[in-house]
């Protein structure tokens, strides 16, 4: 059938308009829903704690790497214990009245001693020592590391067994029954250098123990035990850092037989991780786990990175968790789950290790406050002293709200606001 | 034929003049009401101005600048392009994605603009709202390698081992070879168990790119794995203090051209320094001088670039600079010291060092150097009290006792080298110049068996270089009139 010149042409029109408005247009919808970076709302809330440097005072560039709280001598009183690696040694801040802290070396020639852990091992009813030296703190490849136990014999006098040495540098040690024998196994997290391990110990007994190598990864920071599946058994929690920047499960069937898978990886090869822990944040009855991402240590000047920050892993159960960040921190480290406020839900405690210090605002300890909704504010506690990298908390005082313990390690300019442990005490509330 | 086509050739078209009016019209039309639709897109995708209040001026101008030619009728995907350029470069995330997200409508055949959201989110932590951006990136630009490569790498770290492996055997497809192809490879063989098929792949790697760090320090894990401490020895060796550096990515790392961030910039400078493009990290450099000119470490950083090209009297200048503008700058002084030094200005050199010291009482690198220098002019008593200092500023740094204990053999104070040596040890157990020291020390005072039993030390300390295990060899022969093996 001939067609009219004139529909010919007003179709040629037409086709031209459609063939040019079809030319690079907006028409394919971006099919990703849209995400942005958290920016949570930030409190200045300086007023909170009133600090308090305990222990001796600063003698050069403080080097605490660690600090716990707990009642060694079971008198009543938590005291404090903190590794200081000017002195190689674990000192122990006795409060020896409520309030008074008294500082003695509770065991020394510990190298690169890093972490410890108050642990009775042997059922005595008295906490031993578990403890992580690297052997040097700074990098080094040489296998200097060790793990120690301090047998507690219930008047804190200490005796030293060596229960793994020339192995590649230690840095957390936790117990845990992965054998269902009845006596407290070890998680071992060896960072090294170039070569790092995680270990399970199965324990013989005696002060004996038997390695077991999990993976053989350098930097790992940290380990925790607990029973993250909910299967019964303890599992093993381990963050390794260097250019794998991975969270991994090792699922334990009950018998001391582990299953690893990644958890949580980042891609971003100076994404810094500097510690884990673990909380029940979401009151659900399952372990999660608190990151942070702040080591600042690599390439330039060491410093502050703009994705440093602190997350958490919700646990979905079954050895699922869901990553849910939480709020960007300069050189955050130590993550802590703690209910500061006595409201019940668990707020999260962290401090910075790397910040702009020569911004006298930039923080140096944090809280992000939870609304009981696992939404988080920060609040800035502190700005000073700077350069912390360990926290600790819990009711030092007996006022029913925790108190903070913070080290500081001072191993970079500025060389100025320093502090080596401080105790943060909670201003009572109107 | 030719009469009858004529014949039949139809009466003259006039409508053709008006249809083409028509079409034209349309055509503009059409245009119009796209670019309309283009610029309503670009305008709305235009973020809220963040506070630029930390940066130089240039870069408000830019974003001015930037902004204005996304609101234009015939640029605004363009306009919209920079200000994403300038947002990401200058670390405003949020606002960059903001853009990106507006690109990816105005240009939907665009991979760049997922790839780059992608690198944001990744950078974050958040691979799970990374991965199908970089998904949507590689189903665009199948060759672009980088792509394909962050693909894999967000897969393994999401446990999809052999997704992963897919992805990085498509990239050998393309470009044999590749190092962090065969490195994603080799990490899924270890996640599987197959540590020989990862040694094989990273072997393959080295031996294309033999400064691979990512190749040789995770081969050092397998070698340790497979029972070859020999093997991971000498790779510790090669590698040293170098640090992994990440994938060349074009599109991402030729953002830092719009950098305004000094601090941003000089990262940038070292990672590049790192992956060996030099001239990058310094014209980085110079631009972070040029934005923050009062910043001593950046021209410190600079002047290390500088020295380690061996051009010491670009490097001195840039030295002198820093402890101008921060005469407390100790690593600064430190390193004019040295490199005046190396360019046999005694005089100049000894100045700088007092200076330093003048400047920077506390230290422990100017101390040491003090105490070398103080050595080497064979004023022991000053040397030792010169480490002593040092030591005293710095005891995680045990140089400065093993120097000290060997001025101290030297000076007949064999007791308090002794001390000296087995506090280094007590604080670095094996290291390989303490351990050295102390054989020398047993030797040189004839205790034999002390000595063999240090030696046994040395000996299992794999980091001592052997032409230091060969001296010790050569005093134990001539002390004890036999090899000490």
């Amino acid at each position: 059938m001939a067609r009219r010149p004139q529909s010919r042409a007003t179709l040629l029109a037409l086709a031209a308009a459609c063939l040019l408005c079809a030319g690079p247009g907006c028409r394919r919808a971006v099919t990703e829903a849209p995400v942005t970076i958290e920016q949570t709302g930030v409190v200045e809330d300086t007023g909170r704690f009133t600090p308090e440097a305990v222990g001796s005072p600063v003698d050069g560039n403080p080097w605490i790497s660690h600090v716990c709280i707990v009642d060694l001598d079971k008198d009543g009183l938590p005291d404090i214990l903190a590794s200081d690696d000017h002195l190689n040694a674990i000192v122990w801040l006795r409060q020896v009245s409520r309030g008074k802290f008294v500082e003695s070396v509770l065991a020394d020639n510990l190298p690169g001693v890093v972490h410890m852990e108050a642990v009775d091992m042997n059922n005595t009813g008295h906490l031993d020592l578990l403890v992580a030296c690297m052997g040097e703190v700074f990098p080094n490849n040489d296998k200097i590391g060790s793990v120690i136990i301090l047998e507690n014999d219930g008047h804190q006098h200490f005796t030293r067994h060596v229960i793994a040495d020339h192995i590649a540098r230690v840095t957390d040690v936790q117990a845990a029954d992965f054998t269902g024998s009845g006596r407290l196994d070890l998680a071992v997290a060896q960072f090294g250098y170039d070569q790092g391990e995680i270990r399970w110990m199965r324990n013989l007994g005696n002060w004996n123990f038997e390695s077991h190598i999990l993976l053989s990864l350098s930097g790992t920071i940290n380990v925790c035990v607990a029973d993250m599946t909910g299967h019964g058994h303890k599992d093993i929690v381990a963050v390794v850092s260097q250019q794998y920047e991975e969270i991994y499960l090792f699922e334990n069937d009950g018998s001391g037989n582990f299953t690893n898978k990644v958890i949580f990886g980042s891609t971003n090869e100076d994404y810094g991780s500097s510690g884990i822990s673990l909380c029940d944040i979401n009151h659900d009855g399952r372990p999660d786990i608190l990151y942070t991402n702040g080591d600042g240590f690599a390439y330039a000047d060491p410093g502050l990175r703009p994705w440093h920050g602190v997350q958490w892993l919700e646990n979905l159960g079954n050895g699922f968790f869901k990553y849910h960040r939480i709020g960007n921190l300069a050189g955050a480290y130590a993550p802590i789950g703690v209910d500061l406020d006595g409201n019940g839900v668990m707020d999260i405690v962290c401090v910075s290790g790397f910040n702009d210090w020569k911004n006298p605002k930039a923080a140096s300890l944090v809280a992000f406050m939870n609304d009981g909704h696992q939404n988080f504010t920060m609040h800035v506690l502190a700005h000073e002293p700077i350069e912390q990298i360990t926290c600790a908390a819990g009711d030092l005082d007996g006022s029913g709200l925790p108190s903070i313990v913070t080290g500081g390690f001072t191993a970079y300019p500025p060389f100025e606001r320093m502090g080596r442990i401080t105790l943060w005490r909670q201003k009572p509330r109107k | 034929m030719a009469t009858k086509a004529q014949e039949v050739r139809p009466p003259r078209r006039r409508w053709i003049a008006p249809a083409a009016v028509a079409a034209v019209l349309l055509a503009c039309a059409a245009i119009g009401a796209r670019d309309a639709q283009r610029r309503s897109v670009a305008v709305s995708s235009i973020p809220q101005r963040p506070d630029l209040g930390s940066l130089p001026p240039e870069m408000a101008a830019q974003v001015d600048a930037s902004e204005q030619l996304a609101r234009s009728f015939l640029h605004s995907a363009a306009g919209l392009a920079e200000l994403s350029r300038l947002y990401h470069a200058n670390g405003f995330y949020n606002e960059a994605m903001e853009c990106y997200r507006g690109l990816r409508l105005l240009e939907p055949g665009e991979a760049r603009w997922p790839h780059l959201e992608a690198s944001i989110l990744a950078q974050f932590g958040r691979q799970d709202d990374a991965l199908p951006r970089e998904q949507a990136a590689v189903d665009l630009a199948p060759h672009y390698v980088p792509a394909r490569l962050r693909l894999g790498d967000e897969l393994l770290k999401g446990d999809r081992t052999a997704d992963a492996a897919s992805a990085y055997t498509e990239v050998l497809a393309q470009a044999p070879d590749d190092p962090y192809a065969l490195l994603g490879l080799a990490k899924c063989d270890i996640k599987a168990g197959n540590w020989d098929k990862a040694a094989e792949r990273l072997k393959r790697a080295i031996a294309q790119h033999p400064d691979f760090i990512g190749g040789l320090s995770t081969l050092v894990t397998v070698d340790e794995h497979l029972g070859d401490a020999a093997g991971a020895d000498a790779l510790r060796a090669t590698i040293g203090r170098r640090e992994f550096t990440d994938l060349s990515d074009p599109w991402l790392d030729g953002l830092m051209d719009d950098c305004f961030d000094s601090y941003r910039l000089s990262v940038a400078a070292a990672v590049a320094d790192f992956s060996g493009d030099r001239a990058a990290g310094k014209a980085m450099l110079e631009r972070a001088i040029a934005f923050a000119p009062k910043k001593s470490s950046f021209h410190r950083q600079l002047a290390m670039m500088y020295g380690r090209d061996g051009d010491l009297a670009t490097a001195c200048q840039h030295l002198e600079s820093a402890v101008a503008i921060d005469p407390t700058d100790n690593d600064s002084w430190l390193l004019l010291t040295q490199y005046l030094d190396l360019m046999h200005q005694a005089g100049p050199s000894e100045a700088a060092l007092r200076s330093g010291l003048a400047n920077c009482p506390d230290s422990y690198g100017l101390h040491l150097e003090q105490a070398k220098r103080l050595n080497a002019a064979g004023q022991a008593d000053g040397a030792i009290a010169e480490f002593r200092e040092a030591f005293r500023l710095n005891p995680g740094e045990i140089d400065s006792l093993v120097q000290m204990a060997t001025v101290m053999i030297s000076a007949n104070r064999g007791d308090e080298a002794l001390a000296a040596l087995k506090e280094a040890l007590a604080r670095q157990p094996e290291n390989p110049a303490a351990l050295a020291t102390l054989t020398f020390y047993y030797i040189n005072t004839g205790n034999e068996a002390t000595a063999l039993e240090w030696w046994g030390h040395v000996q299992r300390q794999r980091r001592t270089p052997p032409n230091i295990v060969e001296s010790l060899r050569q005093a134990f022969q001539q002390k004890f009139g036999h090899d000490p093996t």
